[in-house]
């Protein structure tokens, strides 16, 4: 119910007053509002009050069997307050000034009205536009009589004016300080506050900057609302929070947010995660629509993908044409490439960290959009006071496209994908908060000569928050992650099969986020992943099939980790983050596994002995400590420059031997014979803030062990001994990466470039096992120039025009180079491995963003986005092939979207 | 069933947005240089062959050029040598020398002017003897298969090799023939008819017995007649040689097979390289493709006859798609006719009338339909025999 005073209330006649209930009351340390309910669930009074003026207030206080009036007064008048008893049971609870609520006492007492003059309308209004005088009141912090001089924590949620979600990633810092906090993704807070009178200012992308006027006496919360940014004429915001870089000690990291995800132009008109990671400076992918992405030389399987702390395994849809995020229900995008937490671990090169909106507290809403291919759809809002929903989905009606397509091969051919999310958030109280998010996606792919295949992802998790005190918070986070494929072919009845691949992982994870004090902030927690692998099982699907049925054994292994970090701040210009994971895998029976003779290439020749190992029995131990270091030195609050040494395992990898990762791409765990993967990597980073422009460079150096290469036709599905047909390969990847960001302004947006190299080798000394005689050779993502620019323009705050554009050298690839006659038959002759490179890539998207107009009281808001992608029908080349034509074998090269391809979307949200 | 899925996925993205054209790479100089192909196999049962040659560009219409300048040296490791006695053309190399022994192992030395290559010193691999040869009719044509005697000490690997020979006839038998002066009937010798084919075994074929008890390949497949073949149109053979190989040449030749299965796969599969026993001794950097072993081959050869078949064998040989006619030329035109069109030949005599004496008209047809000559040899090869 809205207990909010309006001024008009003054003006009306009052009855006469009646203040005899008598209450019981409790309270140690309790908020307002907790006196509030108490009162009201006695009484019939109702209470009114400003919760600006109210929500700092700690209430300590007991009686049994008073009036309500007495209750009122001994609480709140030691603390400068005002009671007073209006008609129908109201009851009016102001700061410093009171309120005559009787017509007949205003009248009377001329002098109390002139008195209150500092009471102004709008501190009782339900501020529609930005509520400056917010900013200018004092919020008083705990208990002035108990005021220490040491410093103090303050804490709290930042918020959504108008939904009540949660902001991350909100910068938080205290006027004339450098440095400063950032609330996380559930919006919470915590920062030191040295002096008792400060000034918090807060700044958020897309948000309207806002600030806190404090007189803090002892640690305490603080909930901030903000405010849209949509009353704003010239200035959007684009990227990133603003001058965060300079501050912030991790190097490497790439925040995204929703709104420049929708702006990027992409190939259907859907805005794609997956689209705009491309677009910032060491992230690369081998060709359009090639599923997976590359981060600073590293392969597509060594990037962590968390949708909200899930972790996804196959984060495309449609052979890659669309990311697995529905874009409605991403909140922000955070990519570490660089300097990865330790809290994170477990693939070598990145981390991709989705989190999802939270529903809206306020009121029933929903958002979605009809595209080309693609219909989505969310609703979200609350459920009671102290819950909220957020339920999202998406499909596609791409079938259409397919019927177009002249070659009857395809022709009723079915491709269609869908997927969902829910998340429901419960705060029983304000210390707890529960977070339930569950995830789905299935793609199904039926071409019309019986060949089917499907994947599916499937995740759910729980997430419980504690606020233990503003210094200490903890998240505990308890989920299962499922992913699956199945390949049938019944193209032939006579070699018809079903083959069916799964992986699973339960995990549990603790964090805790510690703030010692002004200059230690900690953070530490366990992690625990149960991995379960079904590696394949085949079944005929005809009793003619001459497939065999066959089962693999099952693998199962666990991966724990232990770690701590502190981020220290050495003096306000040097903050040093040290950390320290120690991971310890173990690969768990029941199994049966073979053993080779030591030293020489494993087969079925050098076979041993084949151990049977029990349920659970530990079959193999890996494990050890991972360094995460960071230092930043700044020169002053606009230059910083940052060093950075990452060290990581990876116990678990993906058997792939293209180029693009498929659809049919299977995990194996590191084993007896697979060890896990090791890198670390060295970053050191300039980063200078002038005027609008936020430049960085960034270096790296960055070494990889037991990376996997395969023996020519090794077989990677259903292969029981796969260690015997795997190679082991070392690679080293170094780079550097310029960036200049212009964040504000009608014209934003980002331009880079990376020079990059990766290269590999084997380690092999068995001639058979050597690729490019054990020399180094090009990565099959190796491009050593990558430009990028991305760039907006507003023509009015509804119209704006965005101009992509991207170049970057042609990956590698190894060519036929002759050909020969040997052994009966015509043959190929090939170069050294990935020694030629497929012609250059270059591409510019355009799109326009229309939005409807912006009357705040529209049953629905509209916007259309349309646009060109491949603006100048360059052919890119994905591939070149050969093909052999009356004897002659001749080259091609084939590009995905080799012209313009126009697209149209319109989005909606009420 | 993987690369098939992959492609054809592909095919499908490809067919939905892409185009594809012409493509045409630029070669550093080394990639632009000839490779050495050394093509053989030191055999311990006496007389070894070799053949030469080098790679040519993949615009070129003929895939293979010969080297017919070299010399090459068969050496033992006791340090005895052999040379080679001749050249026979299309870069054929022939070593006369009698049984070897067994016990010693072998390398081949090869000269091209300058350029000298060697190849590491191999063991000799003894085959065992191919027990026996089978073959059965499935739905969609004949299958053979190869076995072996278990050997006792040997490599688990085998190679094999083929060589078929059948007989055939084209779809219209001629009776006549114009000898340059007239029309008269065929005798024996100047059969047209029932012709002589032969073909080598292009496909790699590799098999092992790593994964078995015993070292004996049983009813290995190496042969698949579709149906339909004019290979057992009457009467067929097939000799299979056999090698024992060792483990370093079944990687090769397995390598050699896959990368010929899949040229420049568009979803990006990875060649794999060759490792090559022989290398240059002039330039260490200079690719060269060969397998040199030694050891000795073990061969058997079955004939097949259609009338054994279970189910009757059907012929359908698209090369005579467009025989079903014959022509028709009156008799005093023939003479006439015949020596103008030598690709006319008379098939059968026609008579348009109940007491004519002499045929009124021939029947004739081209020689493509009639002739099997056209694309066999009449002489039956020296070792076959008839039922």
């Amino acid at each position: 119910m809205p207990k909010i005073l309006y001024l008009l209330l003054i003006l009306l006649p009052f009855q006469s007053i009646s203040q005899d209930e008598p209450v019981n009351v409790q309270l140690t340390n309790a908020r307002f509002e907790i006196l509030v309910q108490s009162l009201e669930s006695q009484t019939s009074y109702r209470l009114y009050y400003d919760s600006a003026e109210t929500d700092s207030l700690k209430i300590t206080f007991s009686a049994q069997n008073k009036s309500i009036h007495k209750v009122l007064n001994e609480i709140l008048n030691p603390l400068e307050f005002r009671v007073a008893f209006g008609q129908n049971k109201r009851v009016y609870v102001t700061k410093g000034t009171s309120i005559i609520p009787s017509l007949k006492n205003i009248h009377s007492a001329s002098v109390t009205a002139q008195q209150s003059k500092d009471v102004k309308l709008e501190d009782f209004r339900e501020a529609e536009e930005v509520d400056l005088s917010i900013e200018n009141k004092l919020f008083e912090i705990g208990n002035k009589a108990r005021a220490t001089k040491s410093e103090k924590t303050l804490s709290g949620y930042i918020r959504h004016k108008s939904t009540g979600a949660a902001v991350s990633s909100a910068t938080v810092s205290i006027m004339g300080k450098p440095g400063g906090v950032q609330s996380d993704q559930y919006g919470y807070y915590s920062i030191q506050v040295p002096e008792e009178r400060s000034t918090v200012i807060i700044t958020s992308v897309g948000l309207k900057d806002t600030k806190r006027q404090l007189a803090i006496y002892e640690s305490g919360r603080l909930d901030i609302e903000m405010f849209d940014q949509v009353f704003s004429l010239n200035e959007v915001i684009v990227a990133g929070e603003r001058g965060s870089q300079i501050k912030r000690t991790i190097m490497g990291l790439e925040k995204l947010n929703i709104k420049t995800i929708k702006q990027t132009p992409t190939v259907f008109g859907e805005a794609d995660v997956i689209s705009v990671i491309l677009t910032l400076p060491g992230v690369q992918t081998v060709g359009e629509a090639a599923s997976g992405f590359n981060v600073r030389g590293g392969s597509t399987d060594q990037n962590l993908v968390l949708f909200s702390d899930a972790t996804i395994y196959n984060s495309s849809h449609f052979f890659g044409l669309f990311s697995a995020f529905n874009p409605d229900v991403v909140n922000q995008v955070e990519l570490y490439k660089s300097s990865i937490p330790a809290r994170f671990g477990g693939r070598l090169a990145s981390v991709l960290d989705v989190t999802t909106k939270e529903g809206n507290r306020k009121k029933i809403s929903g958002s979605g959009g009809i595209g080309v291919l693609t219909g989505r759809l969310a609703l979200d809002g609350p459920i009671g006071s102290k819950t909220q929903f957020f339920v999202g989905g998406r499909t596609t009606y791409s079938d259409w496209l397919l019927d177009l397509i002249p070659n009857d091969q395809y022709k009723n051919s079915r491709a269609n994908f869908y997927d969902g999310n829910i998340q429901i958030t419960h705060q029983p109280n304000e210390k707890d908060a529960f977070y339930l998010t569950g995830y789905t996606s299935q793609d199904k792919f039926t071409f019309n000569n019986g060949i089917n295949y499907g994947y599916n992802n499937l995740n759910a998790n729980l997430k419980w928050k504690r606020i233990f005190n503003g210094n200490i918070h903890s998240v505990l986070v308890i989920g299962n992650d499922g992913y699956n494929f199945n390949v049938a072919d019944q193209s032939n009845l006579a070699s018809s099969f079903d083959m069916k691949y799964k992986i699973n992982q339960s995990f549990l994870k603790a964090d805790v986020f510690h703030t010692l004090n002004d200059f230690h902030k900690l953070n530490y927690g366990i992690q625990s992943t149960l991995y379960k692998v079904w590696p394949g099982e085949m079944t005929p699907l005809a009793p003619e099939s001459i497939t065999n049925y066959q089962n693999l054994q099952n693998e199962q292994a666990l991966e724990s980790a232990l770690f701590i970090s502190d981020s220290y701040t050495v003096t306000d210009k040097l903050t040093i983050d040290a950390g320290i994971r120690l991971v310890f895998y173990n690969y768990l029976g029941p199994r049966s596994v073979n053993y080779y003779t030591e030293g020489i290439p494993k087969s079925a020749e050098t076979l041993t002995e084949t151990i049977e190992y029990s349920q659970g029995k530990n079959i193999k131990t890996y494990g050890g400590p991972e360094f995460r270091l960071g230092a930043r030195y700044a020169f002053s609050n606009h230059s910083s420059v940052k060093i950075g040494y990452n060290s990581l395992r990876q116990y678990i990898h993906m058997l792939s031997n293209t180029t693009a990762a498929t659809p049919t791409d299977s995990w194996k765990l590191s084993d007896v014979h697979i060890k896990p993967q090791y890198g670390d990597q060295i970053s050191l980073g300039y980063y200078r803030n002038l005027n609008k422009f936020e430049m960085s460079v960034e270096t790296y150096y960055k070494r990889m062990q037991n990376y996997l290469d395969y023996k020519s036709g090794a077989k990677l599905l259903m292969n029981p001994t796969i260690e015997t047909d795997v190679i082991g390969t070392e690679a080293r990847a170094y780079g550097a990466e310029f960036m200049v960001k212009k964040l504000t302004g009608k014209l934003n947006g980002w331009v880079s470039y990376t020079l990059s190299k990766v290269q590999q080798r084997t380690t092999s000394q068995e001639p058979s096992e050597m690729i490019n005689n054990g020399n180094y050779y090009n990565s099959n993502f190796d491009k050593p120039h990558n430009f990028t620019s991305v760039a907006n323009y507003r023509f009015s705050h509804r119209v704006s025009f965005s101009l992509n554009s991207t170049y970057s050298t042609g990956r590698p690839i190894t060519l036929p180079i002759a050909k020969y006659n040997y052994a009966g038959s015509d043959r190929v002759f090939y170069s050294d491995r990935n020694k030629y490179r497929i012609p250059d890539f270059f591409r510019i998207d355009a799109s326009f963003n229309i939005e409807g107009n912006h009357k705040i009281k529209k049953l629905a808001h509209s916007s259309w986005s349309f646009g060109v992608y491949n603006l100048t029908g360059r052919k890119n080349p994905f591939s070149v092939y050969y093909v052999s034509e009356g004897g002659k074998i001749n080259g091609y090269k084939l590009s995905v979207f080799g012209h313009q391809i126009p697209f149209l979307t319109y989005n909606f949200r009420f | 069933m993987k690369t098939h899925l992959k492609i054809l996925i592909y095919m499908f993205l490809g067919t939905l947005l892409s185009c594809q054209e012409p493509y045409v790479a630029e070669y550093t100089i080394d990639d632009n240089t000839p490779v050495l192909i050394v093509e053989g196999f030191i055999n311990v049962d006496g007389n070894s062959q070799f053949k030469l040659s080098e790679t040519v560009p993949l615009s070129s219409e003929n895939a293979v050029s010969a080297i017919k300048n070299a010399s090459l040296t068969i050496e033992l490791s006791d340090g005895s040598k052999i040379n080679s006695v001749s050249h026979f053309g299309e870069g054929k190399y022939l070593f006369e020398h009698p049984a070897l022994p067994r016990d010693k192992e072998y390398r081949l030395h090869v000269k091209i002017g300058t350029k000298e290559y060697r190849s590491n010193f191999v063991a000799p691999l003894i085959s065992p003897e191919i027990t026996s040869i089978d073959w059965a009719q499935v739905s969609d044509g004949l299958e053979i298969y190869t076995s072996t005697k278990n050997a006792d000490s040997n490599s688990p690997y085998y190679r094999w090799e083929f060589e078929e020979n059948w007989r055939f006839s084209p779809p219209l038998r001629s009776v006549l023939i114009y000898d340059g002066s007239s029309v008269r009937f065929r005798n024996a010798q100047e059969n047209i008819t029932f012709c002589y084919l032969d073909n080598k075994s292009s496909d790699i074929l590799l098999g092992n017995t790593e994964s078995l008890g015993t070292n004996a390949i049983s009813k290995q497949k190496i042969q698949h007649i579709p149906s339909l073949s004019e290979k057992l149109q009457y009467r067929y053979s097939i000799l299979v040689k056999q090698y024992s190989i060792s483990r370093e040449s079944f990687l090769y030749w397995s390598i050699l097979k896959k990368n010929s299965e899949s040229i420049g796969d568009i979803f990006g599969s990875m060649p794999s390289e060759l490792n090559s026993n022989i290398k240059s001794i002039t330039n260490e950097r200079e690719p060269v493709i060969g397998m040199i072993e030694a050891g000795n081959v073990s061969t058997k050869r079955i004939f097949i006859n259609q009338l054994d078949f279970e189910y009757p064998w059907v012929v359908q040989n698209p090369f005579y798609s467009g025989c079903r006619e014959v022509f028709e030329i009156p008799a005093w035109q023939a003479n006439g006719f015949f020596r103008d069109s030598p690709n006319a030949i008379p098939v059968y005599e026609i008579f348009k009338c109940e007491s004519c004496p002499y045929p009124t008209d021939y029947a004739f047809a081209y020689k493509e339909c009639v002739d099997c000559r056209v694309r066999g040899s009449v002489t039956p090869p020296d070792f076959w025999l008839d039922n």
